[in-house]
């Protein structure tokens, strides 16, 4: 299968006067539809990693390949066109907009995108809306719900622009034990229906356990990289 | 555009307190140079109305104190001509006499005058408190005279000139044009009777007029210079009035630099607290741009809420201002129940201050719309 | 033999399907004491396929998971029934000498220790000096055991392949903190579902059947002539 994610000898330093190298040499190809985690320790760089995959932040050296496209030299806008295309973010403190309704955040990724709402894209968010069980809060604000409603909302959100990639770091990270199962099967059941590619940094063993594909990273490094062959 | 516009709005209605709170700032600022502004062009209007308004602001007169100006007619005709900005004008003969009056000898300047042209410089016709305009042998006298002499109208008294000659008039009015030294010391009538008296023949003693802009007075007389004989000179209000016009002159400042202090308060306000909401906001600004909104979309959404809430802002000061002048004429009255001053309002000065107002919020989000823009989205994602 | 050894393996798998342990246990300890099948063979050809023909597959739904606790229960106590047989075995089993201590354990949350609990009866048979410790061991536990009971070898099992991470952890902290040399090897599930070897974790064999066994302690053997 096709890779939609490929780093090639990707190197990441901070600062300018104190170097602090926290990426080395990382080479990664993730194949389209499959469902990946990511784990290490904190500090080990996998939040950066995820980062640059998805364009947020850059590496220092090294190319990043999105869909095969080079990201590492576009500009600011064309980046900005794969983030809201190529590529949905689920992250541990949700991140939705406080000011806007469930379904006003669900829809914010297209709304950027800048097309007309059309009925189908308002059906596409309703049935996304419905299979996340959020059908009695879609038009409460983001602050009037529960963690693991607002963190279902931006699965949501990331599923709006039907992107190839999800990238999520710690999704289920401040949620409860029942709560991050259905996260995580909601998550996978859109890996089966969408065929949309999974990679997911967790410190959650429940969730890196079942996932295809378990990546360590330690000290900056991928230090094992463990496929799953067996369904 | 209209999702930055959707953005900006529901970023200002979910932190109401705060925008009410700038919206107010903004519109007090401008309620300020509404109120001050329409104050201070009122306070000068009854000023300049007061010394300038029922007089000539400008003057043809002869050169030489005891010649005349025998062709008047030609001279009204060209000035007009030449000089648009001339509202009334009007020939004048003047003349010193005395009043005889109930055995009493009262010094008078009388005035002879073409009352339908004069009334468009001295309202004459606004001023009559009783009977009417003279016509023939009548005269007209000031309020304060008649009290002084203990005169009524129809009353008839006698006119004396300096060479002993003596009409007998009869009194057609009161008048009164709002200065008690006019009142006493000014006899109205037609100028047929005074060239009469003086023997005058068709020759007027002076030509009077006013200008629609009270301030262009001098360079409309230096114009109506250039097209009268060199035997006349023309005269203008403010060569001779040179200490009030340097007292308008600083108010006119004084209210200027208020204004652009006002200006200035409102825009480092507007500028200031949309500086703390992009820091405020810098969170959601992470997440627009982690979605994938360009920068230039996301500077719009300031610049928009700068602009709606200079929009507010203007309207609301707008009213404020307007509702404070009213308030002022309303309550801060003399003791006969005229406003102490008359505020003067401006519509275009009105529109021009909101317009200003709307631009300086405007301008002043550009700041934070500028910083928003250089926001990356890593340093919210990093930082929780 | 083998058919005989196919039509064990369909009787035993039967009992075990309807969760009936008498007839099970029965079964299974009547073939070792009639010498029917030998204990590897019970285990390798009988126990471990009848165990694997019923285990739940992951994408199935979670509620399903008493049913493979129900069995391993069951084989779990007919391999704990035939330590005699083991023993017996093991004075039958031809080696020279005793291979040395082997200390077996799977690593920290890693729960499935059947497998290597029928590994510590080939071990023993195969004249090793077995300890068995088990299920969920931490690194920290790892380190303290092996300081105090001094095995030539540490045996790992890996069941949940999330494990395999541990395990790097184990033989680095094994290698790092006690013994650069120190012998490990490993075993279960988890290495033929990801592909990998025991020397992608550092470890130095990866030992799946009765026959590895052997073949380490000849080596040993062999080592030390």
């Amino acid at each position: 299968m096709a890779n939609v994610i490929s780093l090639r000898n990707v190197n990441k330093i901070y600062g300018t006067e104190i170097k602090t190298q926290v990426l080395y040499d990382v080479n990664l190809d993730v194949e389209e539809n499959s469902f990946s985690s990511i784990i290490g320790q904190s500090g080990s760089g996998k939040s950066t990693l995820l980062n640059i995959i998805g364009t947020l932040d850059k590496p220092t050296s090294g190319e990043v390949f999105i869909n095969g496209i080079r990201t590492t030299e576009m500009k600011k806008d064309a980046l900005a066109k794969v983030r809201n295309e190529t590529i949905g973010f689920v992250f541990q403190f949700h991140y939705l907009l406080p000011e806007f309704t469930a379904y006003e955040n669900i829809i914010m990724p297209y709304r950027i995108k800048g097309d007309a709402i059309t009925p189908e894209v308002n059906e596409r968010a309703l049935e996304l809306i419905h299979l996340m069980g959020l059908d009695k809060v879609k038009d409460n604000r983001a602050t009037k719900m529960s963690g693991g409603q607002q963190q279902r909302t931006s699965i949501a959100r990331a599923l709006i622009n039907n992107p190839k990639i999800i990238l999520a770091d710690e999704p289920t990270g401040n949620l409860d034990s029942d709560t991050t199962e259905k996260v995580y099967d909601l998550m996978r059941d859109i890996n089966d229906k969408f065929k949309t590619t999974f990679l997911v940094i967790t410190h959650d063993p429940r969730i890196a356990q079942k996932t295809d594909r378990i990546i360590e990273i330690k000290d900056g490094r991928i230090s094992l990289d463990l496929v799953n062959q067996i369904a | 555009m209209k999702l930055a516009l959707k953005i900006a709005w529901r970023f200002l209605t979910s932190s109401k307190g705060q925008t009410i709170l700038i919206i107010l700032g903004i519109a007090i600022g401008v309620s300020v140079q509404v109120f001050i502004g329409s104050l201070i062009a009122g306070l000068q209007q009854s000023l300049i109305d007061t010394a300038v308004g029922r007089s000539s602001q400008i003057t043809i007169r002869p050169v030489n104190r005891d010649d005349r100006i025998p062709d008047y007619e030609a001279i009204i005709t060209k000035v007009k001509a030449t000089e648009p900005e001339i509202n009334s004008i009007s020939p004048v003969v003047d003349s010193s006499a005395f009043i005889l009056a109930n055995d009493s000898t009262y010094p008078t300047l009388l005035r002879g005058l073409q009352f339908d042209t004069a009334d468009g410089i001295y309202r004459i016709n606004e001023g009559i408190l009783e009977g009417k305009l003279p016509t023939g042998d009548q005269v007209m006298l000031g309020k304060e005279f008649m009290d002084e002499a203990k005169l009524k109208v129809g009353d008839t008294i006698s006119l004396v000139t300096a060479s002993g000659t003596k009409r007998d008039v009869t009194v057609s009015g009161i008048f009164d044009l709002g200065v008690a030294n006019l009142n006493k010391n000014w006899a109205l009538s037609e100028m047929g009777l005074v060239q009469s008296i003086f023997d005058l023949g068709d020759q007027v003693t002076s030509i009077e007029s006013q200008v629609s802009d009270v301030f262009t007075a001098d360079v409309v007389g230096a114009n109506i210079q250039k097209v009268v004989p060199s035997s006349l000179k023309v005269e203008n209000w403010k060569d001779l009035n040179a200490s009030l016009l340097s007292g308008l002159n600083g108010q006119s400042i004084s209210s200027l630099m208020i204004q652009v202090f006002v200006l200035v308060s409102v825009v480092l306000g507007i500028a200031s607290v949309l500086a703390i909401s992009v820091a405020q906001k810098s969170r959601q600004l992470g997440i627009l741009k982690a979605m994938g909104i360009r920068d230039r979309i996301a500077s719009l959404i300031f610049l928009l809420q700068g602009f709606i809430l200079g929009i507010f802002g203007a309207i609301l000061g707008v009213g404020f201002g307007l509702g404070l002048a009213v308030a002022f004429t309303k309550f801060a009255l003399n003791p006969d129940g005229t406003p102490v001053i008359d505020l003067f309002i401006d519509p275009q000065f009105i529109a021009i201050s909101a317009l200003v107002a709307l631009a300086a919020a405007t301008l002043a989000a550009l700041i934070p719309a500028r910083s928003s823009s250089r926001l990356e989205p890593i340093e919210v994602i990093r930082n929780g | 033999m083998s058919k005989d050894i196919t039509k064990f393996f369909e009787e035993f798998s039967g009992y075990l399907n309807q969760y009936d342990r008498r007839a099970a246990t029965f079964y299974a300890l009547d073939l070792l004491k009639t010498a029917q099948v030998t204990i590897p063979e019970l285990y390798e050809m009988v126990l471990a396929p009848a165990l694997n023909s019923l285990a739940v597959p992951r994408d199935q739904a979670e509620d399903l998971i008493w049913r493979e606790h129900t069995v391993t229960n069951i084989v779990r106590g007919i391999v704990e029934s035939a330590y005699p047989y083991v023993l017996a075995e093991k004075e039958r089993f031809p080696m020279e000498t005793n291979p040395g201590r082997i200390l077996l354990a799977c690593p920290e949350e890693e729960y499935h220790e059947l497998g290597i609990r029928m590994g510590a009866d080939f071990f023993t048979i195969a004249h090793f000096d077995v300890v068995f410790i088990g299920s969920n061991l931490p690194l920290s536990n790892v380190l303290s055991a092996t300081r105090n009971l001094k095995p030539d070898y540490v045996g790992i099992s890996v069941t949940n392949y999330l494990r395999l991470v541990r395990l790097k952890q184990i033989t680095e902290g094994l290698r790092a903190q006690l013994d650069p040399s120190i012998k490990i090897i490993v075993s279960g599930s988890a290495f033929s579902h990801t592909g990998t070897s025991a020397a992608d974790f550092g470890a130095d064999a990866l030992i799946n059947t009765f026959e590895d066994v052997v073949a380490l302690g000849r080596s040993a053997h062999e080592a030390r002539a």
